[in-house]
């Protein structure tokens, strides 16, 4: 009973738009870059160095508007390595992507050690305190900007034409390079933005706290069949179980903690093998141009 | 005045001269074919003119000023546009945005999609295209594809517009309004350049063909109300070499036996009934040409013969386990273009055996010499041969299979006048040897001179089915066979469309 009550709360519902943050974030920029045609997996290793990028700036500076603002110039760049290996040098984007993840989660950790002797943990951070709550509010006005963005525009008509046939769109003069980089740099901005939010609400940084947000964001973008609205419905289930995870876990329901941690990427998992027959990428997503 | 004039164009690939010192004009405000052979220099020489390759030599004059294009979109700008024989779509995209990506209309930072459909719908008015522009490109029709490539250039105001083998991908009711088109866009003051293969189509278009032959401008007419010889036209194609002609004929007072069966089949696809009780017989030394607008259920048809489409109700009796199938489209169905010939040749074969390298050459090189496959050696990717000479490889595999039961679908799509009449040739000899053959084709010409019977396709079912002495009447006069021929040909279009009920 105690239980139901706490999952009908008002609480409950905001908890579960909190939880939703980082998945849509991650998602939307998986799918801006997808949109160009542009597999990018490495949207874990992204918000993992956008986290520790800002916990590590903001302990530096003291002031997180400045270090949000240095973390999202520190992903521009990362995101244009990464176009820089998969679309000029057309290296393999999943290879890239994994080659991402590790690295990533191998430089954090050492330089982990280096600024703060800990390999696990920074010290308490503090953030603004309406950073977290404006970063959620941005990813839900972030529907709308990006249903525009694609669909009302002439940025995102080309972007989309460059993730559906570059050829035909290079013929008609469109810059299909350009909108490529655009469509990862966009990917690597908006889960920068994950990994910012996952600190602020935190308050620190800690080894391995995306917990894979950024593969269960890639999920949600494929169950969402690429489409912004849809996407933000299959982001808010995923919040919707992590939430239940917390409720039943402070709520000491006789249920192993393991069980129900596993459930979100169970679900992943169930979700997908009834939705991937029916979902298309865009028809030249991956494919080097 | 010539709008385009090429001047000592030459393009060498290699040791391969594919375009020669090519020297002539296009008059403003005409409908110009240029033909010869795949691998003549046509598509090389268009290419050249749309910015998609630079000549090694030679230069390319626009109302009179040298131009030079780097890109095709350096083209569009210079108001030159063309239609490639595989499209350059979007499938997910509309038919409004396809036409207006790279040109888009804004109004402030978005797009302004309603001027740009008053603009992209007037033109369909205006030409009379018949399709809606917020339809989504992957669910049209081949031909209405092709009316969305065409509406790209109109929109661009394009005053060139070069078509490669436009009607390739068009049944005959269809080639009909692509004509009507092609003069509605003369009369509007463009300049049209037609590649084809098609010489009966150069006839009914042309104000003027250019032939090229070996990289060569070797001919040049004029066409005047369909004044053109078509004789000396396509012996320049081939190069003098003789045009055979081959005469159908049932060498069949021997038992005729069925070899082929279909009895009430029918094959439902997603929602759509794709086969409705069809029913026919092959019999063994014959050609049945199934004649039909495509998507009629020709390829669902062909499909469950080869054995590939098992959901399928009523009965299909075959000799073999299944029949040996030259596909619509060999690249897809046919063979794997990054293997060589010899691999190619062996990808049916049953059993595990293992296949050793100088077999496979051997085969390839047999092939070769049998077929004659114009081909660099036997090693090379099937893939980098021309259209004719892959489906050279793909029909040799096809016969060496031994099987009673052939189909042909579409076999000399896109291949040249000299593979045709040789591939021409090959079906007949297996007809000869007492094979049955499945002939399914939207070339008219193509199934009226080689089936012994004519069926016809519609919505799934066979229509009617015309048996030789309807197709063929000995010892009459030229004209009367011309007439014959017409009358013929009208009566199966109607079927074919569905008018005829």
């Amino acid at each position: 009973m105690e239980i139901l009550s706490g999952i009908l709360s008002f609480t409950f519902l905001a908890q579960i738009f909190r939880m939703m943050t980082p998945y849509y974030l991650g998602a939307s920029g998986a799918n801006f870059s997808e949109r160009a045609g542009v597999i990018n997996i490495s949207i874990e290793g992204f918000m993992n160095m956008a986290a520790f990028s800002f916990a590590v700036f903001s302990i530096f500076t003291g002031n997180s508007i400045l270090a949000l603002v240095l973390c999202l110039i520190v992903n521009i760049i990362l995101s244009i390595v990464f176009s820089l290996f998969t679309v000029t040098l057309k290296i393999n984007q999943i290879v890239t992507g994994v080659g991402f993840n590790l690295l990533i989660a191998g430089i954090t950790k050492f330089l982990m050690v280096l600024f703060f002797s800990s390999s696990s943990n920074t010290p308490r951070i503090s953030v603004h305190p309406d950073m977290a709550f404006s970063i959620t509010l941005f990813a839900i006005a972030l529907i709308l900007i990006s249903i525009h963005l694609l669909y009302k525009t002439k940025f995102g008509l080309r972007l989309r034409s460059a993730g559906e046939n570059p050829w035909a769109a290079e013929s008609l003069g469109v810059k299909v390079m350009k909108y490529k980089y655009a469509g990862v740099i966009i990917s690597g901005l908006l889960s920068a933005l994950g990994g910012i939010w996952l600190v602020s609400s935190q308050n620190n940084y800690s080894d391995g706290m995306i917990a894979g947000r950024g593969y269960i964001a890639l999920a949600a973008m494929i169950i969402g069949k690429w489409k912004p609205l849809n996407i933000f419905f299959a982001c808010l289930m995923f919040a919707a179980f992590e939430a239940l995870e917390i409720t039943l876990q402070i709520s000491g329901a006789d249920i192993p903690t393991q069980l129900i941690q596993m459930l979100p990427y169970l679900i992943t998992i169930l979700v997908l093998i009834g939705f991937i027959g029916k979902t298309k990428p865009p028809a030249a997503d991956g494919i080097p141009y | 005045m010539s709008k385009v004039e090429f001047k000592n164009i030459s393009k060498r690939f290699g040791s391969f001269l594919a375009n020669d010192d090519i020297s002539f004009g296009i008059s403003g405000n005409t409908v110009h074919c240029i033909v010869g052979e795949n691998g003549a220099g046509k598509s090389t020489l268009m290419n050249i003119l749309f910015g998609l390759m630079k000549p090694d030599s030679g230069e390319i004059i626009i109302a009179d000023k040298p131009v030079v294009f780097s890109s095709p979109h350096e083209a569009i700008t210079a108001k030159i546009g063309m239609v490639h024989q595989h499209f350059m779509l979007i499938d997910d995209f509309t038919v409004l945005e396809n036409v207006i990506l790279g040109d888009e209309p804004v109004k402030g930072l978005s797009l302004d999609l309603k001027a740009a459909k008053e603009k992209v719908d007037a033109l369909i008015f205006q030409y009379k295209l018949d399709i809606n522009s917020s339809e989504k490109v992957t669910d049209l029709s081949i031909s209405m594809q092709q009316k969305v490539e065409i509406l790209k250039l109109l929109y661009r105001d394009s005053e060139i517009l070069i078509f490669d083998e436009p009607t390739a991908v068009l049944s005959p009711v269809e080639v009909s309004s692509f004509f009507k088109m092609i003069t509605s866009f003369k009369e509007s003051g463009k300049t049209v350049i037609v590649i084809t293969h098609k010489l009966n189509e150069v006839r009914e278009i042309a104000d003027k063909v250019s032939v090229l032959r070996k990289g060569r401008l070797v001919y040049e007419a004029d066409n005047v109300s369909g004044n053109i010889d078509i004789n000396e036209l396509s012996k320049a194609i081939i190069g003098g070499a003789e045009l055979i002609k081959i005469r159908p004929k049932s060498n069949s007072n021997s038992m005729k036996k069925p070899l082929l069966r279909l009895v009430d089949v029918s094959l439902v696809r997603g929602k759509r009934k794709m086969l409705d009780g069809l029913s026919l017989e092959l019999f063994n030394g014959e050609i049945l040409g199934i004649a039909g607008v495509e998507g009629n259920g020709q390829s669902e048809l062909a499909d469950i013969v080869c054995g590939i489409e098992r959901e399928f109700t009523g009965t299909v009796e075959l000799p073999d386990e299944r029949a040996s199938i030259v596909p619509d489209d060999r690249l897809k169905k046919g063979m794997i273009k990054e293997f060589s010939i010899g691999e190619n040749l062996v990808l049916k074969k049953d059993g595990n055996s293992l296949h050793r390298m100088s077999t496979l050459r051997k085969a390839s090189e047999e092939v070769i010499a049998e077929y004659e496959v114009r081909a660099p050696g036997p090693d090379i990717k099937t893939g980098s041969l021309s259209g004719g000479n892959q489906q050279k490889v793909v029909i040799a595999r096809e016969i060496a299979s031994g099987r009673s039961v052939m189909i042909f679908s579409h076999p000399t799509r896109g291949v040249d006048i000299n593979a045709e009449m040789f591939i021409h040739s090959e079906i007949v000899k297996e007809r000869n040897k007492g094979k049955a053959i499945l002939l399914i084709s939207s070339d008219m010409e193509e199934l009226l001179s080689l089936s012994d019977r004519l069926s016809v396709i519609y919505k799934g079912k066979i229509e009617r089915t015309f048996d030789s002495n309807e197709l063929y009447a000995e010892s009459q006069m030229p004209e009367q066979q011309d007439h014959r021929k017409e009358m013929l040909i009208n009566e199966i279009g109607k079927l074919m469309t569905g008018v005829s009920n």
